[in-house]
């Protein structure tokens, strides 16, 4: 038992206490350990910037965050907060520039979040930042990087593995029959705010049980805790999570084909993504359920969702998904994490 | 609908208002099953966020090429599609004519739509502009085109009505 004074149910792997769902201290170490833990986090696509200057904000947990394309072959991630007085310093979504701009006192940042200028440094009549001030110390606060095949992925700590080692060769494998090295377009986005705990659409996304059809061709990996990368028909898409308390999170959908693709395989990609936007039959179902779900945990911390189904307590991989062994695998691999 | 014969009437502000009147009330009443005759056989719907419409990015969040598709969402919504209740109620403004051509009569209008959840404060679902073309389609108005754009990008949940 850890700090936050909790303790999971004694069937260890059929129950999911609802405290889980809704405790907010739980919700803090879990931004500690896991969001900002040895662990992957999804910021973009390569594709979403693809000149050089070009730049996106993001949040990573609860961190806002710039990509920038700060050379030919390079990407940079930093935290969107000026080494001044903090501001989140870059207010649009995306956008073009050769620096990086505070508006508030005109700090500069190259490309690479080198701080360059600071108007005023030597003040008015002499009464300007002290002589020790050195800006070399005063960059962004840069966070760890590892583009792959397309997809840029951060890391707020100096141990996470290498995403290849993270995903394990299983999920490589999968990973990369999608995310193959080619070029990727951007088709367009679909954000939503679900009033619901983060791990319920981890939860909730494999499983296709509450969907009145039966579906064969939906292919999801869940790359932990950040991003659901789906392949479903022809429809391809990263579905981002940025968590906003123990009841709620953002979802950034970002739809994509490949750059090579006929205009009518584009227009078939952008077909098909209508099942799974918000006013998609199919996760309209899943973000439905998962509002529900919470309001459920909400009031009753202490009680506990049965997760037996598919192989009753096992935890080992299926060909399929129905609900049981992927949640229970996310959670013995959370209460390790955890401390729990 | 007071229409008078197609080929003769100039079509008013306040016909066009009458249209829209009635399009709205029939999808606030939740008469799903009269939405559809709202549009013509071919035609072309959409809700799109201002981001992706902005960016020439076809992604929407709904979208119709046909009278057909416009049913299929009707029949997904009234038989297979789960979601909790709700009311939607939609209040549109700031109608301009902007264009009128043989083509149609080409309209720009606001549209909000408010939303409610049982025991929950009403909150908007969507805010945005619609851009129209409006015909005459055997002997009535419909829509040919409907494109819908939202500010309100960051949907609550989930957008399950139409606008």
């Amino acid at each position: 038992m850890n700090a936050i004074g909790r303790r999971w149910p004694e069937d260890a792997n059929g129950r999911v206490p609802c405290w889980v769902y809704s405790d907010p201290e739980v919700y803090r170490e879990e931004l500690k350990r896991i969001w900002y833990g040895p662990h992957w986090l999804y910021c973009g696509l390569e594709a979403e910037i693809p000149e050089v200057g070009d730049f996106k904000t993001t949040t990573l947990g609860e961190r806002p965050v710039v990509l920038v394309r700060s050379a030919a072959e390079e990407i940079s991630v930093f935290e969107n907060r000026c080494r001044h007085r903090g501001l989140k310093f870059c207010q649009t979504r995306f956008g073009q520039a050769k620096e990086l701009l505070c508006p508030h006192h005109q700090w500069t940042y190259d490309l690479k979040g080198n701080l360059i200028r600071v108007p005023f440094r030597r003040g008015v009549r002499r009464r300007g930042m002290p002589a020790d001030f050195d800006p070399k110390a005063f960059g962004l606060h840069k966070v760890r990087v590892e583009v792959v095949n397309g997809v840029v992925w951060a890391s707020f700590s100096t141990e996470t593995r290498p995403f290849r080692e993270y995903l394990g060769e299983r999920f490589w494998e999968h990973f990369t029959r999608i995310y193959d090295g080619r070029k990727l377009s951007v088709l367009g986005y679909h954000r939503q705010h679900i009033p619901a705990n983060w791990k319920l659409v981890q939860e909730n996304d494999p499983t296709g049980a509450n969907a009145k059809q039966s579906r064969t061709d939906l292919k999801l990996i869940t790359v932990f805790p950040s991003v659901i990368l789906q392949h479903d028909l022809n429809s391809l898409a990263t579905r981002q999570i940025a968590p906003t308390g123990s009841h709620g999170f953002d979802l950034h959908s970002t739809h994509w084909c490949y750059a090579d693709d006929t205009p009518e395989m584009r227009l078939r990609r952008t077909r098909q993504a209508s099942l799974f936007c918000p006013s998609g039959f199919l996760p309209a179902d899943n973000v439905e359920v998962m509002a529900d779900a919470q309001q459920g945990f909400a009031a009753a911390p202490d009680d506990s969702a049965l997760v037996t189904m598919a192989g009753y307590r096992a935890i080992e991989n299926t060909p399929h998904m129905v609900p049981g062994a992927a949640i229970r695998g996310m959670y013995r691999y959370w209460r390790e994490v955890m401390d729990l | 609908m007071s229409e008078g014969p197609e080929r003769e009437r100039p079509l008013t502000r306040e016909t066009l208002r009458n249209f829209y009147d009635d399009y709205i009330e029939t999808l606030d009443d939740l008469r799903l099953g009269e939405w559809p005759d709202f549009f013509t056989k071919e035609c072309l719907y959409r809700i799109i966020p201002r981001e992706n419409h902005e960016r020439g990015y076809a992604l929407c969040t709904m979208q119709a090429e046909s009278r057909a598709m416009l049913q299929d969402r009707v029949t997904g919504l009234s038989q297979t599609h789960l979601y909790a209740p709700r009311y939607y109620r939609r209040f549109l403004s700031g109608l301009r004519i902007t264009g009128d051509a043989p083509e149609g009569i080409r309209v720009r209008q606001n549209v909000l739509i408010v939303q409610t959840m049982l025991d929950k404060q009403s909150d908007i679902v969507l805010c945005g502009v619609s851009h129209d073309l409006v015909v005459r389609d055997a002997g009535r108005l419909r829509f040919k085109e409907r494109i819908v754009v939202f500010d309100s990008e960051m949907i609550p949940t989930s957008l399950i009505y139409p606008a």
